[in-house]
This record gives C-alpha cells, structure tokens and sequence, in this order.
C-alpha cells in the first residue's frame, strides 16, 4: 500500500511517530470490546468451562450426577491408559487428514482442473452439483452415502461386488469417502478462482519451452496456487473436525468401533456411559488437536513460501 | 425531522405493546397460579408403535386426571427420538430443578443410575396399598426394587421368543408347528429356509452397537439366558463376567449363523434402528425366523396399523426360544419394561402419585399395552380374556413371563451390554473371527472401561 499517504497524514497531526516500532491506539480497544465480550462469553467461556469439567467426575445419571467434584489428574491418568482413546485418535487422524484435508483438496483440485477443460455449459452443471453436495446438511449426506454404500446400493453395485454391504466392510474408507465427497465442491470452487488467476501468457511461454504437461503443473501450476492449497487444506481439516453428524449418524462409531473417532467416542462416553467429565475431556482433546493442527499448517504454510520466494513473487505479480 | 418523529412514534407505540404484554403475562401468570402444575415425561417416538397412538394414550390419560383433580394442570413434557435421545434429554431435564418432571417414563434397563442420581423418590410406602402393585410378579418388582426400597412401578413389560413365517417352513419341508428344543434347531430349520428361499433373510438375531446398549436386551441377552452360564454380573466376587461358556455359546451362534450366511445383511442387522425392521420385514414375507419382542405382533393390529397385518395369526407361527441344549426350564426370554418414577425433589408427590395411579387402572393398563407394545405387569390383567383376544400370540408371550429375566441393577450395565454387542457385532462382521478373539474384544473392551480389577473370566 502507498506508505507515502500514512507518512502524509502523520505530517498533519503533530509529530512522526516511529514506524519500525509497533504501536497501539488506546481508543481502538473500544471498537474492539463488543468482538472481545461475544468471544469471551460465547467461546473462551464454555471452552473453559469444558476443560474444568474435564477434571472432574460428572455423570450425566449415576452417583456423580449431582455431587460431582474436581478429580485433579484422575480423568487424564484414565486417558493415557485407555487403549480406546489411542485408537479412536489414530482413526480421527486418517479421518480427518486422510479423508477430510488430502481426499477433498485432492479431489477439488482434480475437479477443478478438469472443468478449466469442461464446455461451458457442462462446467456450469457439474459445478452446480459439486457445490450442493457441499451445502447439503450433514444428515443427508448421511442417508445418501448410507443407502449408495449397503447392499443393494449404487457402488457396490459399479464395483461388481453385487449384494456386499460396503458400509460395513471397509466402515473407516466409506465415511472417510463420504466426507470427501461432501467437502470437495467447496474445494473445487476455490481452486477454480485460484486456476483463473494464473496469466495464461505463462502458460503459454511454458509451452513455447516445450514444457511438458507434467512440468507446468509442477513447476508452475501448483507453486501458483500453493496459497490455496494451503487455505483448502486448513478448511478441509477444520471442517471435517467438527463433522460429528456424518459418523455418528452412518455407523454411531461401529461397526465394532471401527469408525470411532474422537467427537463420536466422546460423545459415547458422555451420554451412553454416562461419564460427562471424561467425555468432556475426550471433546477438549479435539480443541487442543484443532488447534495445534490449524497453527502447524500456517507456520507450514509461512515456511514454505519463505523458502519458495520465486513462488511469491510470481503470486503477487 | 421527519425520520426523529417517525422513530419516536414507533418507540411510543412499541413501549405501549410491552406494556400490554406486560399486562397480559401478569395476568396470565396469576391465573396459572390458581391451578396446580404437573409435569409430566414421557417418550413420544420410542415406546408408542405410533406417534399418534402415544398421542392418543396420553390425552386419554391426562383427560382422565384433570378431569378428577380439578385444581391440576398436566404440563407434558414429549421426549421425542430413539431409545438413547429419551434417555439423554430425560437426563438433561432432571439436571436442573425448574425443568425436572415430576412423573417421568423411564426405561428399567438403567432404573439404578437414575436412583445413584438420586433423582427418584422413594415410593416404597406408596406401592405397598396400590391394586397394581399388588398383582405384579416378583421379576416385575424386582425391576424397580433397589436395596429394599421401591423407586418406580412398571407400566408395561417385554418379552422375546421366536416368530417364524409358515409358508417358508412348507416350502423348506420342515413340519409345522415347528417348536425347536435346542439353538441347534433353529440353526438348522435356518438353513432349510436358505436352501429353499434364496431371497430371503433366514435367522435374525439383532445385535449391534449401533442401538446403543438397549440392543442387547432386546437381543444377545435373550440367547445369553439359554445358555449354559447366563451370568451377568457374579454378585458374589462384585464382578462383570466377561468369558463364559454362556458367552462363548452366544458368540458361537452369532458367528455359524454369520459365516453360513443365515444372518440380515449387517446394513439391516447392524443399524441404529435396527429394532424396527423385523416386524416389517415379517409382514413383507422377508424373514423366516425371528427373535421377537411382544410388540412385533401387537404393531401389526388394526388398532395399531404399522404396519396393519391381517392374516399374521394364520402366517406368522410362534416360538419359545429354546435354552442351548434344551435345558431346563426350556425357554429364555429377558424382561424388559417401562417405568413410573416420581421426581425426588418434587414439591407435588401426593399429585403425582395420584396421576400415576391413574395410569396403574386396569383399564389404562391396557390400553397402554396396546398402544406401546407392552404386556400388562400385572399378571391378571395379562391373563384377562379382553387382552388375549386382541391379540393371540400374547398369550403364547405371557408365559414367558414367569421365566423372564431382567438386567442386573447396577450402574456400568450399559459398559458390560456395549461390551458383549462389539463381541457378537464383530463375529457377525466377520466370521473368520475366532470366539476366543471375540471373548477378547469383549474382555478388552469391558476392562478399558470399568477398569480391569472389576471383570472376572469364567470358565
């Protein structure tokens, strides 16, 4: 942005304050309040709340329904030797980098090279679909991938496997699958404006050079779209996190806890065991991953565009 | 100033009309005062065979009581969803006291944690002059009956045997009417109807984690009381039995009947509403045996319509189901019912103890019978000739009765059910499983959970 115009207006108002410093204007934490106050009550609050009762013995009915009290470490020490949780967190890592981040950006980005090819009427109408698939709410994507993945259904029918209930064979690759499928119209769409942003002057120099198919897009294409990648990926991950409705309501976490992952075995824990407190601790697990998982991916994403300036440079052009 | 005025009109008006509504609720609350409220719980999906039955038996029932009690008001409170969301709202409402029923419908299969709760009141005293109380069998007194004191009064009861298509039996050459002695029989009258009927689904035997621990009564827990070892819970060593020979037996069945290909698809056996399918698929001649709860039948009268069966007496046969080796007493069956619980903080026990006594009338018995699928806890009534004649196969249910068992009443029961569904979900998944490798997953899973000093193994 044009600096000269803050120095200007700095000029006007007495005298420069230090540029290379950072500074903070007092009256902005005003502004600020309302954000801060709906943030606090609404989301650091009860995240709070969360992780004290993740320390405590609360039962939704039993003994410690009502006399409940703070255990200390005791929900942790249970958590470290529970061989459950163990599973259902590797579980929760395929479903949500394997199936959420990979498959639906994977696939977003295959679908959108694709409709970059795509007559135009087609493009439109594959592009419509893609994108309800994702607007659609989880509990029908749900009964949709319920009724195309049992006997009798869609796919096993293509994969000439005839009256074989898919569902309950491969349970982990079906709802990892449905969920790609769910997310990747929103993929598709990003990287379609991200495709419509490379200047096809390169492109074509590329091909001038001889450049193979292979080579643009390794070495033009996806260093050009790296940003969105990134976005896409973090969306991805973040959204198939929070996508509880879809396990629970194909599997409700089986067949033989086969597709257990954690907001589905916390969930298990607080309300078919009855252990409120530790099923709170299983579901600020899931904070604490969310998060670490969202700060790896920025730093991820900061490091490698330091590291691929050439990339940068191309983008911002 | 055009917009100013506008505004101060509107905020003239608008304080005007919160006035009045302030007005109005005051008023409102005053009359609302004059009239004692009742809250009132209950299912509205899960336990009626129909939403509109259910509505129709619990206007009956509040109809009847406001109509003897003038000075009441009944505020019901439906709890819509399947067995596991009654259970989690019924929970939700009972943890803060503005919100908490003071009767609510609750299922005796985890009656103990809500009295470790100590959300019910003590009705021992109470029970002790009631007619119905009076009439029920011990098994059914037992369900709500906790270190001598009484917490609730069963409303209805279930039982399990067998029902079985009869043109299946002819086409499959096996003699009616069929009575098996031994899981053996059912086994193979099973394979009879495969060889015989290609499309059909020859044995169902629900299982599954999916319905969440209510599955195993209404399923595994039936064979599990047929076997040779039907223990639970080992009341001596205070221990969940995790490895039996009754386990092992149960897990056995699941697992022949899975890799001969007797079984439902897991897609039908397995799902979350699992439970609803058989009496459905035995009207539309899919099933050739069944394990059946008593309100297969009943879902199948007019009266009732889901669907309306007419010719079920003629086309549908009934079994006991019979114990592993035909051994004493010749049949299994759990008992499973529902519940009337008053609230323990509740400022109106004598009213609602009179609007339960309401719904313990004969008459109400009945009806509740029809309407939910139940058989009358009280032993008269379910004899009584007006019963019986609805719907004939009760009668061949209601000499389960008196061998039927329930849950063992305490608090990590659904750890231990959730337990023995993953080990028979899993043979029936995969028949290349071993039992040994079941009764593992079981004896893993139950550990993990309750911890491992609390399970014992059999043998």
């Amino acid at each position: 942005v044009a600096r000269s115009d803050i120095v200007e207006q700095k000029k006007e108002s007495g005298p420069m304050p230090r540029l290379d410093r950072r500074r903070y204007n007092w009256e902005s934490a005003v502004l600020l309040l309302p954000t801060a106050l709906l943030l606090g009550t609404l989301f650091l609050l009860p995240i709070g709340y969360a992780f004290y009762l993740g320390l405590t013995n609360l039962q939704l009915i039993g003994a410690n329904a009502v006399h409940y009290r703070f255990t200390g470490l005791v929900n942790i020490w249970r958590l470290l030797r529970d061989a459950e949780f163990f599973h259902s967190l590797a579980l929760t890592l395929y479903f949500v980098v394997g199936g959420g981040a990979l498959a639906s950006t994977v696939a977003g980005l295959v679908l959108a090279m694709l409709m970059e090819r795509a007559i135009p009427s087609l493009r439109a109408a594959v592009g419509a679909l893609a994108m309800l698939a994702c607007i659609l709410p989880p509990a029908t994507v749900a009964v949709v991938w319920f009724a195309v993945s049992t006997a009798g259904g869609v796919i096993p029918w293509m994969l000439g496997m005839g009256q074989a209930d898919l569902l309950y064979a491969q349970p982990m690759l079906v709802v990892s699958a449905a969920n790609a499928w769910s997310l990747c119209g929103l993929s598709m769409l990003m990287f379609a404006a991200a495709l419509k942003n490379i200047p096809s002057e390169m492109i074509e120099a590329a091909i001038l050079e001889n450049a193979s198919a292979r080579q643009r897009f390794w070495r033009i294409i996806l260093p050009m779209i790296r940003p969105t990648i990134m976005t896409s990926v973090l969306m991805m991950t973040l959204l198939s996190f929070g996508n509880f409705t879809l396990v629970f309501l194909m599997t409700g976490g089986g067949p033989s806890g086969q597709t257990n992952i954690l907001p589905v075995y916390s969930y298990v824990q607080g309300f078919t065991f009855h252990n409120l407190g530790y099923g709170a601790l299983l579901g600020n697990v899931i904070v604490v991953l969310a998060s670490l998982l969202g700060i790896a991916f920025v730093l991820g994403d900061r490091l490698g565009s330091r590291t691929a300036p050439a990339a940068k440079a191309l983008a911002l052009t | 100033m055009k917009n100013g005025k506008n505004m101060s009109r509107s905020a003239l008006l608008g304080s005007v009309a919160l006035g009045l509504l302030c007005a109005l609720s005051a008023s409102s609350s005053a009359l609302a005062t004059d009239q004692v409220r009742l809250k009132v719980a209950y299912s509205s999906d899960f336990v009626p065979l129909t939403p509109e039955g259910g509505k129709k038996f619990w206007a009956d029932i509040i109809g009847q009581f406001e109509k003897e009690n003038p000075g009441a008001k009944v505020e019901a409170i439906t709890v819509p969803g399947a067995y596991a969301d009654v259970e989690n709202k019924m929970s939700l409402l009972f943890r803060s006291a503005d919100t908490a029923p003071d009767v609510a419908e609750l299922s005796n299969q985890d009656i103990v944690q809500w009295i470790d709760s100590g959300y019910l009141a003590k009705i021992t005293d109470r029970v002790a002059s009631d007619e119905s109380w009076k009439g029920m069998s011990d098994s059914v007194k037992a369900e709500t009956t906790f270190d001598g004191q009484v917490y609730g009064i069963s409303h209805g009861e279930n039982e399990f045997g067998l029902l079985y298509d009869k043109a299946m039996f002819e086409k499959a050459g096996i003699p009616l009417p069929w009575r098996p002695k031994t899981w053996k029989d059912v086994l193979s009258a099973a394979r009879k109807i495969k060889v015989s009927n290609h499309d059909a689904w020859p044995l169902w035997l629900g299982t599954g984690t999916a319905q969440g621990a209510s599955g195993a009564a209404y399923g595994t827990n039936n064979l599990l009381l047929g076997s040779s070892d039907p223990t639970i819970y080992d009341a001596k060593q205070d221990k969940w039995v995790v490895d039996s020979k009754g386990l092992r037996e149960v897990i056995d069945i699941y697992r022949t009947a899975s890799s001969e290909g007797l079984l439902a698809p897991s897609s039908q056996l397995l799902n979350a509403n699992a439970i609803a399918t058989p009496p459905e698929a035995m009207a539309k001649h899919q099933i050739g045996i069944t394990l059946s709860g008593n309100w297969f039948t009943l879902q199948w009268l007019k009266q009732v319509s889901a669907p309306y069966y007419p010719d079920a007496y003629k086309q549908i046969g009934f079994a006991p189901l019979p114990t592993v080796e035909g051994g004493a007493p010749g049949a299994a069956s759990t008992l499973s019912g529902w519940d009337l619980a008053i609230y323990a903080n509740s400022t109106k026990k004598d009213l609602a103890w009179k609007f339960v006594q309401v719904m313990q009338r004969k008459e109400n018995l009945l009806e509740a019978g029809l309407l939910n699928g139940w058989t009358p806890p009280v032993s008269a009534y379910a004899e009584d000739k007006a019963w019986t004649d609805l719907d004939p196969f009760q009668a061949d249910f209601q000499k389960l009765l008196p061998i039927s068992v329930g849950i063992p009443l305490k608090a990590t029961y659904n750890t231990w059910a959730m337990g023995f569904l993953t080990a028979t979900e899993a043979v029936v998944l995969d028949p290349k499983i071993s039992v040994d490798a079941a009764i593992q997953k079981m004896d893993d899973y139950v550990a993990n959970q309750v911890g491992p000093e609390e399970v014992v193994r059999r043998k």
